[in-house]
């Protein structure tokens, strides 16, 4: 409204410089303003512009947006998860707890459920910072998510902007980290062909990035490339040996096989004046060994002065081998090997050698058996690193087994994995971190809860730290687990009503 | 009764409560769960020997608490309506023992025992009365002729000196304002304080609000020729306060009340709750204001998105929206509501009031089948026809409201005036969301 402006301006300046004119006013009450025989212009201004207030308020209308176009979203496919769910989601979203956010978007779309619409924004808000939840919120946002990331181009991270080789060839550090990890979880061989379009002309650094990201589903078919590379750094060049011995079959595994093949043996003999058979190991330390072997980074001196510098070099060539090479080496069952390396104190140094093998080369027979029939040397190296290697329900029984000697370790281990510890497991870390509750507070137990099984609900009340002091601090930190399980219980139960 | 945990939440007091309310949402912290027609109690084990009672009345949700607590409602309160709406098999039908039905008859009681002693006040000196209004309004005359030279000296220097004064130069009036018993003017120059002169195009709010103190400057001393009504809302502007006993003596409206909106504001120790009201009947909205200091309870706990049975009676003025809830009756099922069909319609609605009362700054609408749309940074609620208006800048929830649409037609609840509107609500399949 023009006349409304001319007010204005004029009311900014002030009456005193610029007063109101008969030609300011619509018609209807320039006529009065005419007739109006006051000498007071600010009276007037305030009298007429009041009027012109009044005359604009009851007369306004609509703005016409008739070319703005927009396109509707397509109906939804799936159905809406209930109302229950969307509170979970709510409750979740309030407390801001991630772990139990990917919960209930997995189990949102196990089901083929979408989220409340009204909920998007905030997901998609979330997916803009964290990119690890993208997919999950993705899969969950249903045709109104897509419409939206359409609308938003903060939001737009549903299609890829441009094809795989286009990212690769021109795309930002980031993005193409992103593209070849995805790539090399979904289809490994083509991660690898990917990454050998441009190996040649990659920096140090992105080499070493990416060999990294190569670990993950490592195959035959990067072996034969990795051998046969031909690298200038150092850097690279280590990284790209400790991938080569990661495959039993590689020929530098199979050169420390042949030098271990030579050392060590078994000897045959007997005891208590003939009368039975007695079998030890037979270890020849001072072989002599190639210089290639050094150059793989086999180290030749020992840094422990309990340690002799052959024993070292052994110690590294046998954490190198598959264990499975002492089955077949020495005609043993695993259980058997491992009780002739432990028969003498100068072979049982070997057993932690044995143990980083088993968690090497992913041997979960090897490391089930160095858990059950170790000795205190190996519980007090690798257990943490035994029971991380194993799969989940073996590393609950064992983190059970092992807990009380090593608690601190073993509560690290299982709060890295995702899946939910046994109730007995469950209650034993609980009354452990009840007694040292100031070092396993809220940071602890927030991701923690996602992994404590329901049914401890019910029994929280009964931990209790034995220290009087300690007592106030856990009743906190036990509501607080007690809402974060009400929460997750609040969250199975939606899903599976 | 069905409320949503999102509406109970929003009564709590403060973020503790709501975490402390949802920690006890759980059948294991509660002895004793029962409920009746009316009400819902149960017993909690807290810290002392005995449990404590926490009980709430579901007809015009309302909470007590034999805990030390002093929240309102304190985490017990919450944490039972919050167990209760989760799971209600939870619950078991009982006859109220004496400590429930003692207080939910109390609450009757003490309504009754309010008016009675309001009544016994009301007796005064008719002649003294007199005297008094007379001093105040020779008081209210003198500081409205302070006040006019205050608003002539603006317009005369021009606005764009405005943003530097200091913010003194509005408080020494409004306090001149309090002084001259006239807090009404006084808190309509609060607002012009308020103005945000960061924002573009402050000048056109600045003077509409110096108008509209204007207005009533310049209405005041003519307030005789004027329609009872609008002498009414005049004698309100300025600062006259109706009393709530006298309103609620007034013949109320029975209707299904749907609560649209809740907007609270705290202000240093005051809270300020403003309820946005439907009838389904008389299709009219009202506001229901309530003020509270910090540990003091609300009069009534209304939930957005819900509906209640209940007579409200409107304050005297002209086209008047603010309201009182004389009687709550019942918590009844969600109505069917319909609005107007277009902008042009409101625009026509909205001349209607402001022919009848010309200080009305925000209307409350409801407006069927319009799109939330986006254009150069602008947001839009547009109608069938085309025709729309922007929704205000101060909404931070657009994106909700676009993903709730899905760029398809929506039934809102806005709040606003001209072509700036906050969209506050909306329907979608019948159900009623909340947007701030």
């Amino acid at each position: 409204m023009k006349l409304w402006e001319n007010i204005i301006n004029k009311a900014s300046l002030g009456s005193g410089k610029e007063p109101l004119k008969s030609a300011d006013l619509p018609e209807i009450i320039e006529q009065e303003f005419a007739l109006s025989d006051s000498s007071d212009q600010e009276e007037d201004f305030l009298r007429f512009s009041s009027l012109v207030y009044q005359f604009r308020q009851a007369g306004w209308l609509p703005l016409n947006f008739k070319a703005i176009t927009q396109i509707e979203s397509e109906n939804e496919i799936k159905s809406y998860c209930s109302l229950k769910a969307n509170g979970a989601l709510r409750a979740i979203l309030e407390e801001g707890v991630i772990p139990f956010l990917k919960l209930w978007l997995k189990l949102c779309a196990s089901r083929e459920y979408c989220v409340a619409p009204e909920m998007i924004p905030e997901l998609f808000e979330i997916a803009s910072r964290r990119k690890e939840l993208r997919k999950l919120i993705l899969n969950v946002a249903g045709t109104r998510g897509e419409w939206l990331c359409q609308l938003n181009p903060q939001w737009n991270f549903s299609s890829p902007s441009s094809d795989q080789n286009t990212i690769w060839q021109t795309g930002n550090p980031e993005e193409r980290k992103e593209l070849l990890r995805d790539l090399r979880a979904s289809n490994p061989g083509e991660a690898l062909e990917l990454l050998k379009t441009t190996w040649a002309t990659e920096g140090a650094n992105e080499k070493l990035t990416y060999l990294e990201i190569l670990r993950v589903n490592l195959s035959a078919s990067d072996l034969t490339w990795l051998e046969g590379l031909k690298e200038k750094g150092q850097k690279v060049n280590a990284y790209i040996l400790d991938l080569i011995k990661s495959f039993p079959t590689s020929a530098i595994v199979q050169e420390y096989s042949d030098v271990l093949k030579n050392a060590i043996n078994i000897k045959k003999g007997k005891a208590l004046l003939g009368m039975i058979n007695k079998t030890d190991l037979d270890v020849k330390e001072n072989l002599s060994i190639a210089d290639a072997i050094f150059k793989s980074g086999i180290e030749k001196l020992s840094s422990n002065k309990n340690v002799s510098d052959n024993q070292y070099i052994l110690v590294q060539l046998i954490s190198s081998v598959p264990p499975s090479f002492w089955n077949d080496h020495l005609q043993l069952s695993t259980e058997a090997v491992i009780q002739l390396f432990q028969k003498e104190k100068q072979t049982a140094l070997y057993i932690p050698a044995l143990a980083i093998a088993s968690i090497k080369f992913k041997v979960v027979e090897w490391a089930k058996c160095i858990l059950d029939h170790g000795d205190d040397a190996i519980i007090n190296s690798s257990i943490p690193l035994l029971i991380n290697s194993l799969p989940a329900k073996d590393r609950d029984i064992y983190a059970r087994k092992w807990f009380k000697e090593k608690p601190r370790e073993i509560i690290q281990v299982m709060i890295e994995h995702e899946e939910e510890w046994s109730v007995d497991l469950a209650k034993s870390i609980i009354q452990y971190t009840a007694n040292e509750v100031y070092a396993y507070n809220r940071s602890f137990y927030r991701p923690a809860a996602t992994l404590i099984p329901l049914s401890i609900l019910d029994s929280l009340d009964s931990f209790t730290p034995s220290e009087e002091q300690k007592k106030v601090y856990w009743k906190t930190q036990s509501d607080e687990l007690a809402r974060l399980l009400t929460i997750k219980q609040q969250t199975l139960q939606s899903f599976n009503a | 009764m069905n409320f949503s945990e999102e509406q109970i939440l929003s009564m709590a007091p403060d973020e503790s409560s709501k975490k402390s309310g949802k920690e006890l949402a759980n059948t294991s912290k509660w002895v004793k769960r029962q409920l009746s027609v009316r009400a819902l109690w149960g017993e909690c084990q807290g810290s002392g020997k005995l449990p404590y009672q926490t009980q709430v009345d579901l007809v015009s949700v309302a909470f007590k608490c034999s805990c030390p607590s002093r929240k309102f409602p304190c985490k017990h309160g919450l944490g039972l309506l919050l167990l209760y709406v989760r799971d209600k098999k939870a619950f078991s039908s009982a006859a109220e023992p004496e400590w429930v039905t003692g207080w939910l008859d109390k609450r009757g009681e003490r309504d009754e025992k309010k008016a009675e002693k309001k009544e016994k006040e009301k007796k005064v000196d008719p002649a003294a009365q007199a005297k008094r209004q007379e001093n105040r309004l020779k008081r209210v005359e003198d500081g409205m002729m302070e006040l006019r030279l205050w608003v002539k000296d603006i317009i005369r220097n021009g606005l764009l000196n405005i943003p530097g004064k200091d913010p003194a130069f509005f408080e020494n009036m409004a306090k001149r304002m309090v002084d001259a018993q006239a807090p009404g003017l006084a808190s309509m120059i609060r607002s012009l304080r308020d103005t945000n002169f960061f924002q573009e195009g402050w000048q056109s709010s600045f003077l509409d609000q110096l108008l509209r103190i204007y207005i009533v400057l310049d209405g005041f001393p003519r307030i005789s020729d004027l329609s009872p009504e609008l002498r009414d809302e005049l004698k309100t502007l300025v600062g006259f306060a109706q009393s709530q006993e006298e309103v609620k003596a007034e013949a109320g409206i029975r209707d299904d009340w749907f609560v649209l909106a809740k907007r609270v504001d705290k202000e240093d120790n005051l809270t300020t709750e403003r309820n946005w009201l439907y009838g389904r009947k008389s299709q009219r909205y009202a506001l229901i204001l309530q003020f509270y200091v910090n540990g003091q309870v609300p009069e009534v706990n209304l939930l957005a998105g819900s509906c209640v049975d209940a007579e409200l009676v409107f304050f005297k003025g002209a086209n008047p929206l603010r309201a009182l809830i004389k009687e709550q009756i019942s918590v009844t099922s969600n109505p069917a509501i319909e609005g107007l069909k277009n902008w042009k319609e409101i625009s026509l609605y909205a001349s209607q009031v402001h022919t009848i009362n010309p200080w009305i700054n925000k209307l409350p609408v409801i407006i069927e089948n319009v799109v939330p749309v986006k254009a150069n940074d602008r947001w839009i609620l547009r109608d069938e026809n085309g025709d729309g208006v922007m929704i205000h800048h101060s909404f931070q929830n657009s994106w909700k409201l676009m993903a709730i649409s899905g760029g398809k037609p929506l039934r809102i609840f806005a709040v606003g005036r001209e072509n700036n509107f906050e969209p506050l609500g909306a329907w979608i399949d019948n159900q009623y969301k909340m947007l701030v």
